[in-house]
């Protein structure tokens, strides 16, 4: 509980410990779809009534599934906290399943995956990145799913599913913002103390061979208007020092205009429309991330060439002192910024609370960040940024353009 | 309804003309501040430089006269400095956000972006450049699209039509007429500075006032904003063929009202029940009931002069004909009868509740202060925002949905496979055909 004074408003987030990663060969997209499930009714509110009743209350909700968890949340005005907690607590007890809910929320899943995969250009590179990158399937596979998962999810997978990862056991609640902590507290009793206790399921343990070589593969793309290239490295799970020393990477590589990538193939050389660089952080292996989008008349294995060399070059000689304090300050400011709202402190504090049961190491691993020194990210670039660990995805625009 | 006191601005005017307007918000230790220029944004391109305002916006952070490009963008950085300048249709705006502490010295740095930008002929025709790729691969999303058609057919002729640069604009424009566009609309005359952040707004005001106490006040921008579109009749329908779409995008939309009309809040209100979000009646019905859709919503979507309502449906392509004929329907039943009682009661409650919830930071606060000044709204206009929605009758939502949001008149788009959908689309009414690429089949 992260009491806030100021504005009257305040988040509950419940985050379950459960994400596409244990989906099976055959189920994927089934945590994800699970999630829709969990808005459309429970023993005490009906279908259509958990989204009528937050907005009633003058409330915005809603939920979101990645590979390693899956989240619910309301930002309220505080004095609604009460229908917060008891809809939290309602369906986590009582949730009623139909085969009628089931084939409505498959048919919305369904057409989300097109609205967000299926039909946009390069979306669907990315999933080709994960199938390549991982040899485990819990990371191989997207959280979407496929098509014929979608339509193969039973009703009697979703109860299982229910049963199996919705247990008050495997779940963390986090209230933050205008809170009285002692009538919090007791409110949370009031509706989450009634809910029974469920077996809990043994700990999901991602296990990923080492990356024996590189890997590569050319798709083509027939919405792309322009050849695109994806260049990714397996890094260690989140919480490793090379993965903190590799966000500094990330900054002084790719972020902000000044950033020794983006500057060089964005702006000065125009070789490329868009480069992006992230850590793609996860509880099993992470992946560092290029993705860029290439200028008419630019050859992709040019690119591929200068992005290689470039990260290279960082690895052998680090950054300099300058970009350090850049890319410190970088951090500071953005963390400012990004705990301005109730609903950004809860979810920072539900992924430590969840993931290392202890919601307050983001203050030590914050703290760490700032102390990583240059050679640390020199060698941490050095460890990651090696053929071995490499997989290059290029995108090749089919019919007009390319 | 609980009592939600914005806090007041504390407002200062420099030589220059430029207007400061300061307010404390937050408790985070990070400020958030706006410079507007109205009638700075692209309907002020002259016919055949389309893309001008955008280009000039970009251009700024391109250099300064006593920094190159390289080294703007270092200071920027080594402040970390969020600062961007971008070009809507009526203003121009520039944003910042710093910490606290950092204040004076990133004040200082965005005063010297905006007074003393260098558009060296290296660096525009740099953005220009980039402006036309950027299209190339912008006419690859489909959200593009259907949303360049639909305002094109919506205000033809008229700059509000025109959703980006044109290739054509583009290639014409010079640096000479980055310059003469920057002379003579970025002036600190008529501009503001807002500021929001958790300190004392006497501390805001004289750090913005010694960070731009030298910029020159610049010629009176002689701006009239653009005359209302001309009124159109019929309701028409438009498919850009999309041949690898595996998905139908449609949009709607129809002539509305402007910001500052009286009626806008009663708008609010009625589209909140109709599609403002998930609790809404599209939503419900034709995703929850009907599962033809992930998301289909509908908005109020004005500009200084005019403005339009709104609403969209993304569906498989053998469901077009049910989605688009949903849509309409609800709509024109919306229309017609207004919302229920029960709906209307939870769009006032929703507005007026989850007012706060968006008002959580000093960006929010920057963000309304400009649209209030922009539009010419009233002082207070926020501070009795959540008063003026929750008096909104029943009747007044019904009958500004009669007048606003009647689907008699309009226009449709869809994007998708003309090969599947034309036929479709025809049974509505008489259908144009267009090429992604832009021109007419």
């Amino acid at each position: 509980m992260a009491p806030q004074p100021g504005v009257p408003v305040v988040t509950i987030d419940v985050t379950y410990d459960v994400g596409s990663r244990v989906e099976p060969p055959g189920k994927t997209g089934f945590a994800h779809l699970f999630e829709h499930l969990m808005f459309e009714g429970s023993e005490n509110v009906g279908k259509g009534e958990h989204f009528r009743r937050v907005a009633e209350a003058g409330g915005v909700m809603n939920g979101t599934t990645s590979e390693d968890r899956t989240n619910y949340f309301e930002t309220l005005p505080s004095e609604s906290l009460d229908l917060g907690l008891f809809l939290e607590a309602d369906r986590m007890r009582a949730l009623v399943l139909t085969q009628e809910k089931l084939d409505n929320q498959r048919l919305a899943v369904k057409e989300e995956k097109r609205l967000r995969i299926d039909n946009q250009p390069y979306a669907s590179s990315f999933e080709t990145v994960d199938a390549l990158a991982f040899d485990c399937f819990a990371y191989r596979h997207p959280v979407i799913g496929s098509m014929e998962d979608l339509d193969a999810a039973s009703l009697e997978d979703a109860a299982d599913f229910y049963r199996r990862y919705y247990a008050p056991g495997n779940a963390l609640l986090c209230l933050a913002g205008d809170l009285d902590p002692k009538g919090a507290f007791e409110s949370v009793r009031r509706t989450f103390g009634a809910v029974p206790a469920r077996e809990v399921p043994t700990p999901f343990a991602v296990t990923e061979p080492p990356q024996a070589g590189e890997r590569r593969d050319e798709r083509t793309d027939p919405h792309a208007a322009l050849p695109a290239l994806h260049v990714v490295f397996k890094a260690p799970p989140r919480r490793h020092p090379d993965l903190l020393a590799l966000t500094y990477a990330e900054k002084i590589l790719g972020g902000g205009e000044s950033s020794r990538l983006w500057r060089r193939l964005v702006k000065d050389e125009e070789k490329a429309l868009s480069l992006s660089l992230s850590v793609d952080e996860r509880r099993g292996p992470s992946l560092f991330r290029i993705f860029s989008v290439l200028r008419p008349g630019t050859r992709l294995e040019e690119l591929e060439e200068d992005v290689r060399r470039g990260l290279e070059t960082f690895a052998a000689e680090g950054p300099t002192p300058a970009e350090m304090e850049r890319a410190r300050r970088m951090f500071l400011s953005g963390a400012v910024r990004a705990t301005q709202t109730t609903q950004s402190v809860a979810f920072l504090l539900s992924e430590y609370g969840l993931y290392d049961r202890d919601a307050d190491l983001w203050r030590e691993d914050f703290a760490a960040l700032l102390d990583v020194t240059a050679a640390e990210v020199r060698d941490a670039a050095a460890r990651t940024f090696v053929p071995l660990r490499t997989t290059v995805v290029t995108v090749v625009p089919d019919g007009r353009e390319g | 309804m609980r009592p939600f006191p914005l806090p007041p601005f504390v407002e200062e005017r420099l030589p220059s003309g430029l207007t400061l307007r300061a307010a404390r918000w937050g408790k985070r230790p990070s400020v958030a501040a706006a410079l507007l220029f109205p009638g700075a944004g692209s309907v002020s391109a002259p016919e055949g430089l389309e893309g001008l305002a955008e280009v000039v916006a970009d251009t700024f952070l391109d250099g300064t006269h006593s920094r190159s490009s390289r080294e703007l963008a270092e200071a920027i950085d080594d402040l970390a400095l969020s600062c961007d300048v971008s070009a809507g249709y009526d203003s121009a705006v520039a944003h910042m956000a710093i910490l606290e502490r950092d204040l004076d010295a990133g004040l200082s740095l965005f005063a010297e972006v905006l007074a003393q930008p260098a558009f060296r002929e290296e660096e525009v025709d740099r953005n220009r450049r980039r402006h036309v790729d950027s299209l190339r691969e912008q006419r690859s999303e489909p959200d593009f699209l259907g949303r360049e058609r639909l305002l094109a057919e919506l205000y033809p002729g008229h700059p509000y039509g025109r959703l980006a640069a044109t290739e054509k604009g583009l290639t014409s424009l010079t640096a000479a007429d980055v310059q003469r566009f920057f002379s003579s609309r970025f002036t600190f005359t008529n501009a503001t500075l807002v500021l929001v952040g958790p300190g004392d707004e006497g501390t805001l005001l004289s750090a913005a006032a010694r960070a731009f106490r030298t910029a020159a006040p610049g010629a009176t921008p002689a701006w009239a904003p653009p005359s209302p579109p001309a009124p159109r009749s019929g309701l028409s329908f438009h498919l850009i063929d999309r041949k690898e779409a595996v998905q139908t995008n449609l949009l709607f939309a129809r002539p509305a009202l402007r910001r500052a009309d009286p009626l806008f809040v009663a708008a609010v209100v009625a589209n909140q029940s109709l599609g403002g979000g998930a609790s809404s009646r599209l939503f419900h019905v034709l995703r929850e009931e009907r599962g033809l859709t992930y998301g289909t919503y509908s908005s109020v979507a004005p500009r200084l002069t005019a403005g339009h309502f709104g609403a969209s449906i993304d569906c498989r392509t053998d469901a077009t004909r049910e989605a688009l004929a949903g849509l309409l329907d609800l709509i024109r039943a919306f229309a017609a009868e207004g919302p229920t009682k029960e709906e209307h009661a939870r769009s006032r409650r929703y507005l007026t509740g989850s007012f706060a919830i968006s008002h959580e930071t000093p960006g929010a606060l920057v963000q309304d202060e400009l649209t209030r000044i922009l539009h010419g709204l009233p002082e207070d206009a926020w501070q009795t925002w959540r008063e003026r929605v929750d008096r909104v009758t029943r009747e007044e939502a019904r009958d500004v949905a009669a007048r606003f949001f009647s689907p008699d008149i309009g226009v449709v788009t869809a994007v998708g496979q003309a090969a599947v959908i034309r036929p479709v689309l025809e049974s509505f009414g008489e259908t144009t055909v267009w090429d992604a690429d832009g021109p007419q089949v």
